[in-house]
């Protein structure tokens, strides 16, 4: 263990680091860590604030020019990280020297850690000895301090803090930071583009023309809301949130009905007695579908009905539909319109139930299994993981050494190593005790473990009279906890962006750390402020996307000129560039081009035999992550797809009777010869409906793909290559293609779903 | 795209911080070669497996397993636990095989674990030794780095492809992306000549694209792309490796054939497997030693197959998991997490018949000389940092640009395979 005198001399080291590149910066004017004593400078301004000097009728994506800086900020940029970080962490933490003071820290791993650690030290600057503040007092080691003189008056770090104690004293604080010079240099996507864009992710279809009508009397907001009540949206939740909480891995077979005891269940395989063999399975299926997807379809329930999104945890009831409803016996508690009907889903109660959202879902409790050991620990910690934005397995800064326990005298009570992070899921998972090891809820005859924290959440213990229905006090408990806001906004910025929230850097040594900091601090504003917003809604996670598509990081397209090293990785999180997914990709085809990618009868994109792994899909089982960067395979696979959508789609488009979707301005008989400005009108139709650009002649890209349309053309002149078109591509009577257009519109429309801007978001 | 025209278009916006990497993958795919090893195989017992019921055997003597203490057998220098079909494969294969044991990983989390022991960094931040090692042999190469489950974070220095026996199909149509039935080569979707007519546009579209665009994020996201279509022309010098018959109800035999086929194929570089069921809990023995069993029946597949095609000499595999399991059984005749872990190195470099490392018969670590590797009570502890500086050094990249960007915090190196 190192000395108090080593320690302070590396904490004296590190400040001379810090201050070294505070002081010699130049990434931005004021420095990394400018010394803001007044609070006072209007610096920076959330996007999309009420106060917004609106350019559009979407709001300046960059906020007005009004701000301040906001008390967390302030003590983000100017406290904790130049000095409380480097200076007091190492002992003020959970399992540090001072863990047992008043000044506990903590770390990156806890979910609001920056507003939490705010708090503690607000609350010390606030005691006085003769008038002094004890955080300045002791840093200064002019009373009691085990750790020392840690700073001394007239240096950096002192000013710091004697900053930050004045304004904890003054009570002064605003609103919001203004980050407009933040994005000075930043393109971004006009109406239409920011809509298509939009409406292509959440319900998987182009806007109509009405929609783009409407955005200036609407607004976004006003147009995305109509969008999100569609059944592609409800789609669109469902994936975002299996690639959280992976609970699909019980879609399959009848994995799910497996997980009810037939004891408590027993109509659970209600379909066993039906006697024709199809109906049967079919009933199988969908029940086990209802039931492996419990969990996600509450989310579903709450979302598009507009619930606040506490009741995720908070609600009293769990939805069935039909088939569902049959294996928990529950047909006679509720009312469907058609008792066959998969996608219709009412809200009940289980009889015996202590219902508490999705924490009560076999699925989600099977999930994460426990055992006789593990005593729910498991659960606690996804449970931090997935409503409180915490990782606590983070929260560790000591690696464990198994030398030093001393396992005879329970560990995970006594030593520091382990306590740290026991003492915060221990009592939750206690919270769990009324649920077995199967998700069953099952009451424990006997106590839970006295060798335990007691059942609760950090500090507070779940009463006697609570116990039986301990997970509805634990959601209550965690629902008005700033940490859950804070889960929900990360979750619906990955859904939109396909991007995960930054983290702060941590080692100011490196050249991009500065940089790293200002992108880390402007998106922790942004989701500090969206969070507000979502509060405003009373919890509706819809007013959390819109948000999130009106933010620069969504709507950012480029940057107005070249940007050094430095400013790329300030911008680094802006403008999304997600691969799209198999599903997204799916419907992007279905809605541009008015076919699906079947081969064989099979969906190849959404088909794990086929495609869909290849190509970055999950199986909620052994593959959890989604491709990030295309490989050679996946290429391949967007090749593909665009040579046999535009073969699926071309010729049918032309035999279409109804409205075409990708030749509206041509025949099979207009040639670049005989009817040249059709050719020309209908390739900038493709460009919109494919790719939604609106280019002009002039523009390379219009020519690019004009010429590629007449070379091959042309190539048909000058070779005979017969008149048919290949057997596979034959749809709505066109087979054969005598003026070789037909094949030439196939090359065209290959081209156009195999670019960047086809298959990336 | 031309390679001339994606470097001008990479230089006018400055790729430098976007895509580190870039020029190497450039240079490597200019090469135009074709990877003809060494192979590097990475095996996860995922969820924490037990190395006392495999390579750091105890015994009975404290109530560590159920088998007798001396009991234990010997395979040359390689002690192994006397059950199920440990013998075969021990006796077989200990002249290829190093045990290193009594690894610290200081942590009972299982995704930390995973990370630590397949990163060599117990914190966030180090993309897999897989994903590097691919990085720098042949990030251009189709299968560079196949991805079949375990710890796979590339943090953008390569992209990762599953390719296990559900991606056989889809091989065949895939390097034929023309043909309407990649059988047919004469049946097409379009001429000869409009098919390179899309391609050339397209890589005229990408080019222009990349020149315009200046937000880090998207320039990655094209730079990737253009990468992956580098290599997809590629695909179609694996289909003459790939197995007919991959019936075999181990999955990890499946998944090695193909990796193997990959290899030998010259496209593929290294690969990440996965094999579940090991956190056992509880009726630890029943549980967790059949799971053992399949990964020692898949370590000798791989070097019997190997053999047959040619490469065995190239191979080289290392199997580790999570963490290790506690001292003893619980009440439910279960093994709870312990930080305490083993690995398996066998093959191309590793010098076989031999144990680094050790622990006591509780399963705490003993120190090592970092000189002679011998056991020295004022040695150092063993981590996966040392495990990782070995397996870079034999990859030939440990002093690498690349490798540096991704330094091992382990203070003395120990050469662990010299």
């Amino acid at each position: 263990m190192k000395t108090r005198r080593e320690n302070n001399m590396k904490t004296n080291s590190y400040l001379m680091v810090v201050l070294a590149i505070a002081l010699s910066t130049t990434a931005c004017e004021k420095g990394v860590f400018s010394l803001s004593q007044d609070g006072e400078e209007a610096e920076y301004q959330l996007p999309g604030d009420d106060n917004d000097t609106t350019t559009d009728v979407f709001g300046d994506p960059t906020g007005s020019d009004e701000g301040c800086v906001p008390n967390d900020r302030f003590f983000l940029r100017e406290v904790w990280t130049p000095t409380v970080e480097p200076a007091c962490a190492a002992c003020h933490n959970a399992q540090g020297q001072a863990k047992d003071t008043e000044l506990v820290l903590y770390n990156s791993g806890w979910g609001n850690y920056i507003q939490a650690n705010y708090d503690v030290m607000a609350d010390l600057a606030l005691t006085k000895r003769d008038g002094e503040s004890v955080l300045l007092l002791k840093a200064t080691g002019q009373i009691s301090h085990e750790g020392g003189q840690i700073i001394q008056e007239g240096d950096e770090a002192y000013a710091r803090i004697e900053a930050f104690v004045n304004r904890v004293d003054s009570g002064m604080d605003c609103g919001a930071a203004n980050d407009a010079e933040f994005y000075q240099d930043v393109e971004f996507l006009d109406g239409e583009q920011l809509l298509r864009k939009a409406t292509l992710s959440l319900a998987g279809r182009v806007p109509t023309q009405a929609e783009y009508d409407s955005l200036a009397t609407d607004g976004i907001d006003g147009v995305l809301d109509r969008v999100m009540t569609e059944d592609a949206f409800k789609a669109r939740v469902i994936e975002s949130y299996n690639d959280v909480i992976l609970t699909d891995q019980f879609n399959r077979n009848e994995d799910a009905v497996d997980l009810l005891d037939e004891d408590v269940f027993p109509d659970r395989m209600w379909y066993d007695d039906m006697g024709d063999d199809d109906a049967r399975n079919r009933a199988r299926r969908l029940t086990n579908e209802a039931l492996a997807r419990e969990s996600l379809m509450i989310y579903t329930h709450v979302i598009m009905n507009d619930k606040p999104f506490t009741d995720v945890l908070n609600a009293d009831y769990t939805v069935v539909n039909p088939f569902s409803a049959r294996s928990y016996g529950v047909m006679g508690d509720v009312t469907f319109n058609n008792d066959d009907d998969p996608n219709e889903w009412a809200e009940v109660q289980v009889p015996g139930m202590p219902h508490a959202g999705v924490l009560t879902t076999p699925v989600w409790l099977n999930k994460f299994p426990t055992t006789a050991t593990n005593r729910n620990r498991s659960r606690a910690a996804f449970f931090y993981l997935y409503f409180l934005a915490t990782d606590v397995l983070k929260l560790a800064d000591r690696p464990l050494d198994p030398t030093q326990s001393d396992l005879s005298n329970n560990p995970t009570l006594f030593d520091s190593a382990c306590t740290v992070c026991h003492n915060v899921i221990d009592p939750i998972a206690g919270a769990f005790q009324n649920w077995d090891d199967e998700g069953m809820y099952a009451p424990r005859d006997e106590s839970w473990y006295t060798d335990m924290l007691p059942p609760g959440m950090e500090g507070s213990n779940i009463g006697q009279t609570e116990n039986p229905e301990s997970l509805r006090w634990l959601a209550a408990r965690t629902t008005i906890d700033p940490r859950f806001i804070q889960a929900a906004v990360h979750t619906a910025y990955t859904m939109m962006t396909g991007d995960e929230p930054l983290t702060a850097p941590n080692d100011p040594t490196v050249a991009s750390y500065a940089a790293e900091f200002r992108a880390y601090e402007v998106q922790y504003e942004f989701f500090k402020q969206v969070g507000k917003k979502f509060i405003e809604s009373n919890y509706n996670f819809k007013a959390l996307i819109k948000e999130i598509v009106k933010s620069p990081y969504y709507r950012a397209a480029n940057a107005r000129e070249n940007i050094d090293a430095s400013r790329q990785m300030e911008l680094r999180s802006l403008g999304t560039a997600r691969l799209l997914t198999p599903e997204m990709l799916h419907r992007k085809i279905v809605a541009t081009t008015g076919t699906e990618w079947n081969v064989n009868n099979r969906n190849v994109l959404l088909d794990t035999r086929e495609y869909n792994l290849l190509y970055g899909g999950i199986d909620s089982v052994s593959v959890l992550k989604r491709m990030e960067d295309p490989s050679a395979v996946a290429s391949a696979i967007s090749r593909r797809m665009a040579n046999e959508v535009s073969c699926l789609s071309v010729p049918a488009d032309f035999g279409r009777e109804d409205e075409k979707v990708l030749f509206p301005h041509v025949t099979m008989d207009d040639t670049p010869q005989s009817n040249d400005a059709a050719v020309r009108e209908n390739i900038k139709h493709l460009h919109f409906q494919l790719l939604g650009q609106k280019v002009e002649e002039s523009d390379p890209q219009f020519v690019e793909t004009y010429n590629l349309f007449n070379d091959v053309w042309q190539d048909g002149q000058n070779n005979d290559y017969g008149n048919g078109i290949p057997g596979m591509c034959r749809s709505n009577g066109v087979d054969n293609d005598p003026n070789y257009t037909v094949r030439a519109w196939m090359a065209t429309v290959s081209y156009l779903l195999g670019s960047y801007e086809y298959i990336y978001e | 795209m031309r390679r001339r025209t994606f470097l001008k278009a990479a230089a006018a916006a400055g790729l430098t911080v976007v895509s580190p990497i870039a020029t190497t993958r450039e240079a490597k795919a200019q090469a135009g070669g074709l990877h003809r090893g060494p192979y590097f195989m990475f095996i996860q017992a995922d969820g924490g497996w037990d190395p006392t019921s495999l390579c750091d055997p105890k015994g009975d003597a404290e109530g560590m397993n159920r088998y007798a203490t001396d009991a234990i057998e010997m395979a040359g220098n390689i002690a192994y636990a006397p059950v199920a079909n440990h013998a075969e494969f021990f006796q077989k294969h200990f002249n290829r095989l190093m045990v290193v044991n009594g690894i610290d990983m200081s942590t009972n989390g299982h995704e930390q674990g995973r990370r630590y022991t397949w990163s060599g960094r117990l914190n966030e931040g180090h993309p897999s030794l897989g994903a590097m090692v691919a990085a720098k042999l042949g990030p251009a190469l189709p299968l560079a780095y196949i991805t079949n489950g375990g710890y796979t974070v590339t943090n953008g220095l390569v992209a990762g492809t599953q390719a296990d026996e559900r991606s056989l199909n889809a091989f065949q149509k895939l390097a034929y992306t023309n043909r309407i039935n990649p059988d047919n080569e004469g049946n097409t979707f379009h001429s000869e000549f409009a098919m390179d007519r899309i391609r050339q546009a397209a890589d005229n579209r990408l080019s222009d694209k990349m020149e315009k665009t200046k937000l880090p994020r998207r320039r990655k996201a094209m730079d990737a792309l253009h990468t992956a279509r580098l290599g997809e022309s590629e695909l179609k010098e694996v289909l003459g490796f790939l197995p007919t018959d991959l019936n075999n109800n181990n999955g990890l035999v499946r998944q090695a054939q193909v990796a193997l086929a990959a290899f030998k194929s010259g496209l593929g570089i290294s690969v990440t497997m996965r094999t579940g069921g090991f956190d056992t809990h509880s009726d630890h023995d029943n549980r967790h030693i059949p799971r053992l069993s399949l990964i020692l029946e898949a370590l000798d597949f791989i070097f019997d197959e190997a053999e047959r095609l040619d490469i065995a000499d190239q191979v080289f595999v290392a199997v580790g998991s999570d963490f290790g399991r506690t001292p003893g059984y619980n009440n439910g005749n279960g093994k709870d997490h312990w930080s305490i872990n083993s690995m398996m190195l066998m093959g191309h470099g590793v010098p076989g018949n031999t144990v680094i490392g050790a622990s006591d018969p509780r399963h705490r670590p003993l120190t090592i000389n970092p000189t002679t590797k011998a056991l020295d009570e004022n040695g150092i502890r063993l981590r996966p940092e040392h495990v990782h500086a070995a397996i870079r050094k034999l990859a030939g990249i440990e002093r690498d640009p690349l490798a540096l960007q991704f330094p091992l915090d382990m203070g003395e190196d120990i050469n662990l395979l010299g």
